[in-house]
């Protein structure tokens, strides 16, 4: 139920149809950014996905906070008001338990689905379509 | 548990949406500005950088939607802009709503009248403490007819003995007092009540004591315990008046406690005196035959009312086997409620709460009706939409946002109309109705109305919901387009509504129309008596200062010769109970015939006894028939005599020669009276109560204290009264004058009852028939409307207007008669639930029936022809061209 409902839910009706992959795995790199770096706000927490995917991936920024609005939403993340580097009101977000129990269920599901994938791609092909 | 928590976050935001998305634009700025910050840091010029921010973080606008749906409910956020698009809807057509507001008003409000008073009298706990356990066990006499019966001290005293049956047994005896200590004096209601009765109601004094057993001695000293609204009125709520001591009877009483509020029953009790059972009862208050004492017991705890009574039914049926003179009874427990309410009261009730249930339907049908004609008229929009792609369910709850704001409205009104006819039900009902007084629009009956509300909603707006999510995308397209008869399907649902709302109707009507047939057999009875301008009123000669018989007797005869000099006054006596249910004593009596064997030898006839001063029959107008009336010289120490009412003549003497013999009432006072009168019948309990034997003696040989002055009086007898008072009052100056009242006056009140259920109940019913006029008026000229174009093309190849007239007239008569069958069966099967309050009318009367279904007819009829009439003007040349 939860493996599903974490990829089911990034195609409700109020997603943005683009790629469905990105946005299932953006929730899951939101998560693991607060996991690992601590309350960030929104623009925080792009800079760092930017950061670690080296330009690999192109991210529409603004499809963080519908992220941050969905796992709020769970009650996997929590937010707080704060002041940003530039001395402005700024949402901060911070992982939960709850959060980081997902977070850890979804990392190991991640780490087998990618195995699965890797081996399918990597399987030699038998003459084209 | 996610679930949960998704939708307590989504709730938060909703009621705090504004907020959210503030907080959300705050937040993208912040994320802009740091971009453009980010980028101008890295060399662009801030035109360049403000590009390149609004590209990488996307589209503002669209995000910005998304987030706002996902913080919604979105069935809810739809639906209140259905609520608003609804409004926007019923506002543009306001006659329209305001009937339909209105319809749901009458129904709404009549239920919450209703309901507010079966709260208050059926449904809300009596006020004393754990009133569940408190019953009334009472004697049935199977030859009375009754389970009511009044108990002897003897079966008093064993129940007191049966400790695991019932906690405490108190005897009690309700009647009334002088207090004429000071000022005018003044007549009370008192319970005389032995020292069990306190405990028994389980309540303890506001002030001072209760009485304590060796005070219900009958030697004791006279005390009294003060009830809370005779100490607030006559002592101003003075803690002082403990100890304090007062005349009642113009006698010394010490004044030793006061009761609470609401802590009594009965509640109408002013005062409260020891009843002097105490001791050693005497061999007269044991016999089983005496039945003087009510009863009332609280059950032992974890005893039921029904273990109760299985027990005391064995022990009354070994009595009744066991006593000659208790062939026929044993006990019945009444609970305290049940016994308060009466069964009569109870089914009038349940009847009214049905008729103003079905009055309800009928709006909500006639609603549903008006809806559904409206639906129809906009199959062409709601068509549209579903081709747009509306899904079903968001056609129908739009179409159910119409019917929830119509009846939140007409709630609204209702509770405002059910609050004042809730008043209006008050002022007019009869005061014998326990707890009406405290009947009011309460949070339980709020709580009703909102529930009523949303069953309204419900019923009326199913069917034009159902019907337009029904609507195919593209079929009305055709239909509507250019038809001949549109919508059949939605005729038949329509139809069928008004079918059932005319059936309702006629249920109501014919309830209504029972009851009406009641009340005027009721008026026709004939009472035996002339009741015009007689003026009556209770008085009591004090033991203090007339302490025996004679003096009792010399004391009403100074009075009545002084009641006769008054102008104005044509004759006046006093007897010791008024006929038809006004008051007093009538003590049961067994009678034998001189020489007659008593029992079991041969069957004694029993006779009610009354006390009657000289003039009595000419006075309140009971014919004599024989013989001659009481006069002064039936004195205390002349031949005994007694007058006996006709039918007790002839129970007695069935050879018909009456005058000059002798009887004697054989158990109790046992003296031989000569029969010189009889006199007519008069009904003693009651207009609908059988006549029964009676016997009359003169007060003179049976010199009672407490009797009722009736006084005939030439002129209205209001104008009378303040004289005939002052009369009283030069003979004996502290005698209060108590119950003033008029003979009319008790007759009217035999009939308050039914007049009252029958009032409402054509209020009703009319209301009933009405609102399916309405109905069937909508219905019939919405189905010409809709046939315009048809009709001209009849007319135009040759109908004429008798024709058209026959069709509507067709239509209408089939929608009666369907309505009229359903509503007959239906009243068939529950006019039974009135038979209880009908008198001399059957629950199925044929009379009553037909008006009903003849009222019907013609309201149908009327509602009919405006729609008819204009059918027939249409013109065929105009309808043609009419789309």
């Amino acid at each position: 139920m939860n493996r599903a409902s974490f990829y089911a839910m990034s195609k409700g009706r109020a997603a943005v149809k683009r790629s469905d992959v990105l946005q299932g795995t953006l929730d899951l790199m939101v998560l693991k950014t607060l996991d690992a770096l601590g309350p960030l706000h929104g623009y925080g927490i792009a800079r760092r996905i930017e950061q670690v995917s080296k330009d690999v991936l192109r991210l529409n920024e603004g499809t963080v906070y519908t992220s941050l609005l969905r796992l709020q939403q769970q009650g996997w993340i929590a937010s707080a008001w704060g002041l940003s580097e530039n001395n402005r009101r700024a949402k901060f977000y911070s992982i939960t338990g709850r959060g980081r129990k997902q977070l850890a269920s979804e990392t190991a599901d991640w780490g087998r689905i990618a195995g699965v994938i890797t081996r399918l791609l990597a399987l030699a092909p038998r003459g084209g379509e | 548990m996610k679930r949960v928590w998704r939708f307590i976050s989504r709730l938060h935001d909703l009621l705090a949406s504004h907020r959210s998305e503030r907080d959300f634009n705050q937040e993208v700025e912040l994320h802009l500005s740091l971009l453009i910050e980010k980028f101008m840091g890295d060399g662009m010029s801030p035109e360049d950088a403000q590009d390149a921010a609004r590209r990488q973080f996307g589209n503002v606008t669209s995000l910005s939607e998304i987030h706002g749906e996902m913080r919604s409910f979105g069935g809810v956020h739809a639906f209140f802009r259905d609520l608003r698009h609804g409004a926007r809807v019923l506002r543009k057509t306001p006659a329209w709503t305001a009937v339909a507001v209105l319809t749901l008003t009458v129904g709404i409000g009549a239920n919450i009248a209703i309901f507010s008073v079966i709260q208050a009298v059926l449904l809300k706990p009596l006020p004393y403490p754990d009133p569940v356990r408190l019953v009334v066990p009472c004697t049935i006499f199977q030859r009375l007819n009754t389970d009511r019966g009044n108990d002897s001290f003897a079966d008093i005293l064993d129940w007191k003995a049966e400790r695991d049956l019932f906690e405490s047994v108190a005897a009690l005896i309700p009647g009334s007092t002088d207090l004429t200590d000071g000022g005018e004096p003044d007549r009370v209601r008192a319970l005389f009540v032995d020292d069990a009765y306190f405990q028994v109601m389980g309540a303890p004094p506001l002030l001072g004591r209760f009485f304590t057993a060796a005070e219900n001695l009958p030697s004791a000293p006279p005390v009294v315990v003060l009830g809370r609204n005779l100490w607030m009125r006559r002592y101003g709520g003075d803690p002082g008046v403990i100890a304090r001591r007062i005349e009642v009877r113009g006698a010394p009483a010490t004044i030793v406690g006061v009761a609470q509020a609401d802590s009594t029953w009965p509640s109408e009790g002013e005062i409260f005196q020891p009843l002097g059972t105490g001791g050693q009862p005497d061999a007269d208050m044991l016999r089983r035959d005496n039945h003087e004492y009510l009863a009332l017991a609280r059950l032992a705890r974890g005893v039921s009312i029904e273990q109760a009574q299985a027990r005391l039914t064995v022990i009354g049926a070994r009595i009744a086997e066991r006593e000659s003179t208790r062939k026929g009874t044993n006990w019945k427990l009444h609970s305290l409620a049940a016994y308060v309410i009466g069964p009569t009261l109870r089914q009038t009730l349940i009847v009214l709460f049905g008729a103003v249930v079905l009055v309800l339907l009928i709006a909500c049908v006639n609603v549903a009706n008006l809806l559904l004609a409206r639906g129809a008229a906009r199959e062409r929009e709601v068509s549209i939409r579903a081709a747009l792609g509306a899904g079903r369910g968001r056609i129908a709850t739009q179409f159910l946002a119409e019917s929830v704001l119509l009846s939140v409205a007409g709630g609204a009104a209702g509770i405002v109309a059910g609050f004042w006819g809730l008043k209006a039900l008050i002022l007019r009902a009869p005061s014998d109705i326990p707890r009406l007084e405290q009947a009011h629009v309460d949070v339980r009956v709020l709580a009703f109305s909102v529930g009523l509300c949303l069953v309204a909603a419900l019923i009326a707006g199913v069917a034009p919901a159902w019907q337009a999510a029904r609507v195919a995308p593209l079929q009305s397209f055709h239909e509507a387009g250019r038809s001949v008869s549109a919508g059949f399907r939605a005729n038949r649902v329509r139809s069928l509504l008004v079918v059932t709302e005319l059936a309702l109707a006629l249920v109501v009507l014919i309830g209504a129309g029972l009851l009406i047939h009641s009340v005027a057999r009721i008026a026709k009875v004939e009472p035996g008596i002339a009741a015009h301008n007689v003026l009556t009123m209770g008085l009591s000669l004090p033991d203090s200062r007339y302490a025996r018989g004679p003096q009792v007797a010399d004391g009403f005869e100074r009075v009545l010769s002084a009641v006769r000099r008054v102008p104005g006054v044509i004759a006046a006596s006093a007897t010791s109970a008024l006929p038809l249910g006004g008051g007093g004593f009538y003590l049961g009596r067994v009678f034998l015939r001189d020489g007659q064997p008593e029992p079991p030898a041969s069957a004694d006839t029993a006779a009610a006894w009354s006390v009657v001063q000289p003039g009595y029959f000419a006075t309140v107008g009971i014919p004599i028939l024989q013989g001659r009336p009481f006069t002064n010289e039936d004195g205390a120490n002349s031949t005994p005599v007694i007058i006996v009412s006709q039918s007790m003549a002839r129970a007695m003497f069935p050879d018909g020669r009456v005058l000059g013999r002798r009887m004697r009432s054989w158990r109790d006072e046992n003296v031989y009276r000569e029969i010189v009168g009889v006199v007519g019948d008069v009904r003693h309990y009651g207009l609908t109560e059988d006549a029964t034997n009676t016997v009359y003696v003169p007060h003179t040989q049976n010199a009672w204290r407490s009797l009722t002055l009736v006084v005939r009086t030439g002129p209205d007898p209001a104008t009378v009264l303040n004289r005939v008072r002052d009369a009283i009052w030069t003979v004996d100056r502290k005698l209060p004058v108590a119950d003033v009242r008029t003979l009319e006056q008790v007759i009217d009140r035999n009939m308050a009852r039914s007049r009252f259920s029958m009032f409402l109940l054509i209020l009703f019913g009319g209301a009933a028939v009405v609102l399916a006029a309405i109905g069937i008026y909508g219905m019939i000229a919405y189905a010409v409307a809709q046939r315009t174009r048809e009709i001209g093309i009849r007319m135009a190849l040759g109908a004429d207007r008798r024709t058209v007239v026959a069709m509507v007239a067709r239509n209408t008569a089939a929608l009666a008669g369907a309505g009229i069958v359903c509503g007959v069966g239906a009243a068939v099967a529950l006019t039974r639930l009135l038979q209880s309050m009908l008198y001399e009318v059957s629950a199925t009367d044929a009379a009553s029936f037909g008006g009903a279904v003849l009222l019907l007819l013609a309201l149908g009829s009327a509602a009919a022809c405006v729609p008819a009439w204009r059918a027939s003007r249409i013109d065929p040349v105009s309808t043609l061209r009419y789309e």
